[in-house]
Parts: structure tokens; sequence; C-alpha cells
């Protein structure tokens, strides 16, 4: 008996040590130690960072237990944070992780990651530029260090069939498309496009579109519920505008819809001049374009009632976080590790390395970056100034109905309803459900 | 007599116009990955048919090791070089489980076609309605058994445990043939002085080559092709320990990838089915009357 009330004791006592440890993690800023093995997940693409990054700091560190020591193992960041999510005491599981930013509220949610606190948090806002915060955000908690906002949509064309002033405007482009007797590609029926009519500051605002996780006190199931005002008189508007443009172009095939390899077929037999897509189509487009010259730039604008308004889009991060259910040791060696791989600096190394684009303010602005961005890095960043942040605005529930909006535009069919009104009305009466 | 030659030749043309059709629909896929997998088009080639420019470098991408890169600009990506690797932890997780669960099945058929003894009902019922289960339901202990026990998780060795070690339920196709062979050669060897073991090794099994190559065959094909169980015990994590079919659906999935690699992934696809498609054509007589060999008590 008196064993077992020892044993309970004890193991309060280490409970209290662990959390009162946890409490530290927050608060330490430089936590180096090479008896402290870091494992990192990240993309293949960010070994040769990491390493050009760690071995620059540890050869400079003269004290030899302060210097890092990591293994690297190579995970595409769009399957790290969703693999973490099944087991985060997988084998050889990470404590440093770098995952797409729509990764975050899940592994949140779920308490598996570290919210950053006091100087740490202050840095990662103060340093960053608001969309890739926003993508580390989750219920206004900070959950990593932002790597790059690569993530996104804008507008690829043939410069070579069309002048700057053809894709100012989306009227202008398709008209201009249409007398040539060519195409231009937006996949529209696909709630990850069709935001960009509705998402504007110039419309709703890049904030019109939020949702949010919480626990219902009723059953205690967590549920999602959406903030939404897709349905106000400018969007209806708008939407009906804009179907009335959009259809008869979509019917005699000027307008097309398709992903990526329509594009690149397209741009291959020159049938396309113009499409929304990313950054991940650059490679592709230069092979495709056959002496013909690629150019790239923000998404057009619109008007309606006399308003010019500017298309939106979504972007998305990439975010270093820390595995909580590591050592505290290691989240907090992970923790210092994410610091040193997301400053200036090393976002500028990252950007020579490997043409990712910074998301630190200074680092925007550095002549290293400015100078030397790709065609698509440079559109991108244009665009992101319009942009809404994926990661907070959409999540399982939102694309159905956002192709479904999609769909509406481009064929005009409203179901059973016959105003645009009534139709956004239902649309975003089923986003506001909490379910 | 005319009319009856007229009618059989429009029977014929309206079956073999039919058979014809039918034949399109069956290969053009396959004669459409065929074509990608020789496509230089890159992720256009998904809207083709036939290629604008034809090309090698798919498979010599596949099988080269990238000391000598075949684009020396080409970004790093963590697939490259590894197709090979996955080839063969695929080949011999194939390999190790086709001998394990063939022994296992021809084993417990013969077991349960020649011994009578008490439950032997009982567990044929209850095996019946175990069978009925889908395997997958077990997919999460599953997990946790090879982790927390065999601390197996992250290797393809597991896969070899998971794969072989329920097969032995698939009995009844060769308990079926087996108890077609008529006992009185059991009891024939008995009375030479056999054991059950020899008689197994070695009369039963001599006799029942096409079962033997039938249970091969499927032993060896569901591991190949796997791609549920392999993807959750395995994990995106440990790309060395990959099978090819999350290479493969890597390939063209995942969002770092999903542009670069669809050619490439089609002469994979072409890869993978040559041992299975040399299998069926050299095994293909015994296969049949595999299939069937069960179905008939003499």
């Amino acid at each position: 008996m008196k064993a077992n009330k020892l044993l309970v004791l004890a193991l309060t006592a280490v409970a209290a040590a662990g959390l009162s440890a946890c409490g530290n993690t927050t608060t330490e800023k430089v936590y180096s130690d090479v008896n402290t093995k870091i494992n990192i997940w990240a993309t293949a693409k960010e070994e040769a960072v990491i390493k050009n990054i760690v071995d620059t700091y540890n050869a400079k560190q003269k004290d030899e237990t302060k210097k890092f020591n990591y293994k690297f193992t190579a995970v595409a960041e769009s399957d790290a944070g969703t693999t973490l999510q099944k087991d985060p005491n997988v084998k050889d599981a990470p404590a440093l992780l770098l995952c797409a930013d729509d990764h975050i509220s899940g592994l949140a949610n779920k308490g598996i990651i570290l919210e950053l606190k006091g100087e740490f948090k202050k840095t990662v806002v103060d340093n960053n530029t608001p969309v890739s915060v926003l993508g580390a955000t989750y219920n206004n908690g900070i959950y990593g260090y932002p790597v790059t906002s690569d993530n996104g949509y804008f507008l690829w064309y043939n410069a070579s069939t069309l002048q700057e002033n053809d894709v100012t405007t989306l009227e202008g482009l398709l008209a201009k498309a249409k007398s040539l007797g060519k195409k231009v590609l937006m996949d529209i029926p696909n709630g990850w496009y069709v935001n960009s009519f509705f998402t504007s500051p110039d419309l709703c605002g890049t904030d019109s579109l939020r949702f949010a996780t919480e626990k219902d006190p009723a059953d205690g199931v967590v549920k999602t519920s959406y903030t939404c005002n897709w349905d106000n008189a400018n969007a209806v508007a708008a939407v009906e505008y804009l179907s009335g443009l959009l259809k008869p172009y979509y019917t005699d095939g000027t307008l097309m819809v398709g992903s990526n390899e329509a594009i690149a077929a397209g741009f291959q037999d020159k049938s396309l001049i113009a499409a929304v897509s990313g950054t991940w189509m650059e490679g592709d487009l230069e092979k495709a374009m056959d002496g013909d010259t690629l150019a790239a730039t923000k998404l057009p604008t619109y008007t309606v009632n006399n308003k010019t308004i500017q298309m939106s889009s979504f972007t998305g991060s990439k975010i270093y976080t820390i595995n909580k259910t590591r050592p505290v040791a290691e989240q907090k060696a992970a923790a210092a590790l994410a610091d040193l791989l997301t400053t200036k600096e090393s976002q500028l190394k990252r950007f020579e390395t490997r043409q990712s684009i910074p998301c630190n303010k200074e680092a925007v602005n550095d002549e290293r970056y400015t100078k030397n961005v790709s065609k698509g890095a440079k559109a991108l960043e244009q665009q992101n100034a319009f942009a809404a942040v994926q990661a907070q605005s959409a999540e399982g529930r939102y694309w159905d109905i956002g192709k479904a909006i999609g769909q509406a535009i481009i064929d005009g069919e409203l179901g059973t309803y016959t105003t645009w009104k009534d139709f956004m009305e239902y649309q975003v009466g089923l986003l506001r459900q909490k379910q | 007599m005319r009319s009856l030659k007229a009618r059989r030749i429009l029977g014929n043309t309206l079956i073999y116009l039919l058979l014809i059709v039918m034949s399109i629909i069956w290969i053009a896929p396959i004669l459409w990955l065929v074509l990608q997998s020789f496509s230089g088009d890159g992720i256009a080639s998904r809207v083709r048919f036939v290629p604008n420019t034809w090309t090698f470098n798919n498979y010599i991408y596949l099988f080269s090791n990238f000391t000598n890169k075949v684009d020396p600009n080409a970004s790093v990506s963590a697939l490259d070089g590894k197709f090979f690797t996955w080839f063969m932890n695929t080949f011999i997780v194939a390999i190790v489980t086709c001998i394990i669960s063939t022994m296992f099945v021809l084993m417990t058929a013969y077991a349960l076609s020649r011994f009578r003894f008490k439950g032997r009902g009982i567990f044929m019922k209850l095996n019946l309605i175990l069978g009925m289960f889908p395997g997958f339901l077990s997919m999460i202990i599953m997990y946790w058994v090879m982790k927390e026990i065999f601390h197996l998780d992250g290797s393809y060795w597991a896969l070899v445990i998971i794969y072989s070690a329920g097969t032995g339920m698939g009995f009844f196709i060769s308990k079926g043939f087996f108890d077609t062979i008529s006992k009185s050669i059991d009891e024939a060897a008995m009375i030479d002085g056999a054991t059950k073991s020899q008689i197994f090794w070695n009369i039963i099994l001599p006799l029942s080559k096409p079962i033997v190559i039938y249970t091969i065959l499927t032993s060896f094909m569901s591991p190949w092709g796997d791609y549920v169980t392999s993807s959750y015990i395995v994990g995106l994590q440990n790309i060395d320990q990959w099978t090819v079919a999350i290479g493969l659906y890597q390939m063209v999935t995942s969002n770092d990838y999903v542009t670069t690699y669809y050619t490439q992934f089609a002469a994979g696809a072409i890869c993978v089915a040559i041992p299975t498609t040399l299998l069926f054509i050299f095994l293909q007589k015994y296969y049949v009357s595999g299939v069937t060999g069960g179905a008939v008590k003499g």
C-alpha cells in the first residue's frame, strides 16, 4: 500500500516536472543541444536547404554541445500533416514538421502540435507577411513558423498573342480570345477557383468566408460552422452579371474548364492563350511555348454596376510546426531550429536553392529575391495582395458548395430556384449550418 | 437451306461485331497506358491518345540511379531513383508471401480434406462466416499489432506477416480439389508405410499440379497489387520501404509531384504489369484447370 502511494507521488512529481518543462518550451529561445536529435519531416527539396543552414550555424557555434543534431526524412508537404495525424507517435516521429497550412487546424485541434506563445509568437507575427501568419493560425493561436506562401493561382498567358492591356479585364480578355478564335481556361466549377469572384477586397472581402471548429456543448461533437456573406446584394448582383458574361463564352467554347493537363495541352497546341493556374505549371508551360513567350500576371478585374472588382484567389503557405507529443527537449530544440530555418537569411537561401517564395517581410523586398524571382512567383506575389487564406476559409464542406456555385455560373442553371438571390442564399445557408 | 445459311452468317456477323466492340473497350485503356508511357509530352499527354513526341526517357527515369541524372537541371525529388527499390521491395514481399501462403493454404486444405477431427465442421462454417467480412475492417488493429507487438511498423516485412497470416482461410477451392483425389491412394500409401506428411508431399501434391499453380498465382497476385494495406502499414514517411503501389500512387496524386511524373507513372504501371502478365502467359493452362478443378466431384 505504502509502495503504491510512493509510486503515485513519484508519478505526480514526474508529471508536474514534465508540465513545467512544457511551459518553458515557449520562453527559452535558443536551445540547440547536440545530444537532442531532431527528427525532421519535410519535402525532399528542403534537405539541401536545412543542411546548408545548419552546417553554417554549427560551424559558427564554438561550443560542441550547442550544435544542432537532426535526422531528415523526405515527406511531401501535402502528406506530412495527415500522416502525423494518423499516429503522432509513429516510429521515428518528427519533432519538426514542414506541412501545408491546411493541415494546421486538424493537427492543432487534435492537440498534436505546439502553440507558440510570448516571444516566439511575437517573432512570427512581426516578421512574416499577414497571409502567411494567417496560414499558421488556428483559433487565434499561432502554431508554427511560416516558410513560404507558394500556393495560389493567377493568370498565365501567351505574351506573343496577348498584350499586357488585353489581360487587365475579364471582359476584355474573353472578347479578345473570341476574336482570335482562341480559348481561355479557368476551372470555375471548382471551389478552389470560384471564390475568386467573391473574396475580392472590392466585393465581399478576403475574410468573407471563414470557418471555425468547436465542440458542440449539446452533444460533445466537434462541429464546423462558417461565416459567409456571399449572399449580400452586391455579391448577388456580381454573380448574376458574371453568369450573363461567362455563359455565352462557355457555350461557344471560348471559356474552357479543366485542370493541369488541359492547360499544358492547350498551350502546346496553341489553342489556349490564357489560363488561371499556379506556379506548379511553370516548367510544363515553358516547355510547351515552342518559340512563343510565356507571361504571368495577377488575375484580371471585372466591372459590375460601374464598380471595378479585382478578382481574388486562395493562397496557401507551408509551415514548420512542432510535434508536442515528443519529449520536451526535442520540442525546444525543434522550435529553435524552426526559428533559425525561417529567418530572413534562411528564406533567401531557400529561394536561391529551390526557388521557394519567401514570406519574411524583409526577404520579400530584398534584392536577392526581387531581381531573380521567376515569372510565376512574381505574379503570385502580386495576386496574394487580393487573396483569401485557404486554410482559414475553407475545409471539407465548402468544396461541394463552391463547385455548385461555379457550375451554376457557367451554365446558368439554378435548379429549383428562379433568382440568383434565392440560389446564393440557399448555398450560403448550407455553409452556415453547424455540422 | 439458304435462309439457314444467311441466318448463320447474320448471327455470326452480329456476334463478331459485338466481340470487336467489347475488345476495343477492354484493350483501349491498356493501349492508352502503353502509349502514355512512351510520351514525351509531360502532363499534357493525359488528354491525348497518341503522343506528339515519343521517348524512352520515362523508362530510363524509372531505372536510373541518379548518379547520372537524365536531366541534370531537373529539380530534386524524393521519388528520383527509387522505383527499382520499390519494385524489389514488392517483389520480395510477393515472393515470400507467395511461398508462405501457398504452404498454409495447401496444408489447411489437405488437413480438412483428409482428416476427421472434433470441431472440423464448426471450424469450416466459422471460417466461411469470417471470410464474409472484408479484410480492411481490421486495418487499425493490424497497425497497432504490427507497431506495438512486432515493432515492424514502417517496414515491408510487416506486410509479409499480414498478407500470409490469414491466407490459410482461403482453402476452399484446394480442399474441393483434394476431395476429388481418391482416398484409396492414401490408403495404399499408408499400407506401404507412408506417414501423413509423406502422403501430402509425395503423393497428393504431385497429383494436384493445377491447384498448386493456381494457389501460387493468387498468392502472388494479391500482395503484388495491394495498395490499401501497404500504405497504412508502411507509411508515407518511409520511402525506402514503399511498395510499387504506394510509389506509383504518390507519383500522380501527391501535390508535390502532381504535374511532374505522369508519363513516368504510366511507364511504371507497364513495368508492374510485366511479371504478372508473364506468370499468366506461362501458367495459363494450369490456371484454367485449377479454377474449375475443385468444382466437379468425381
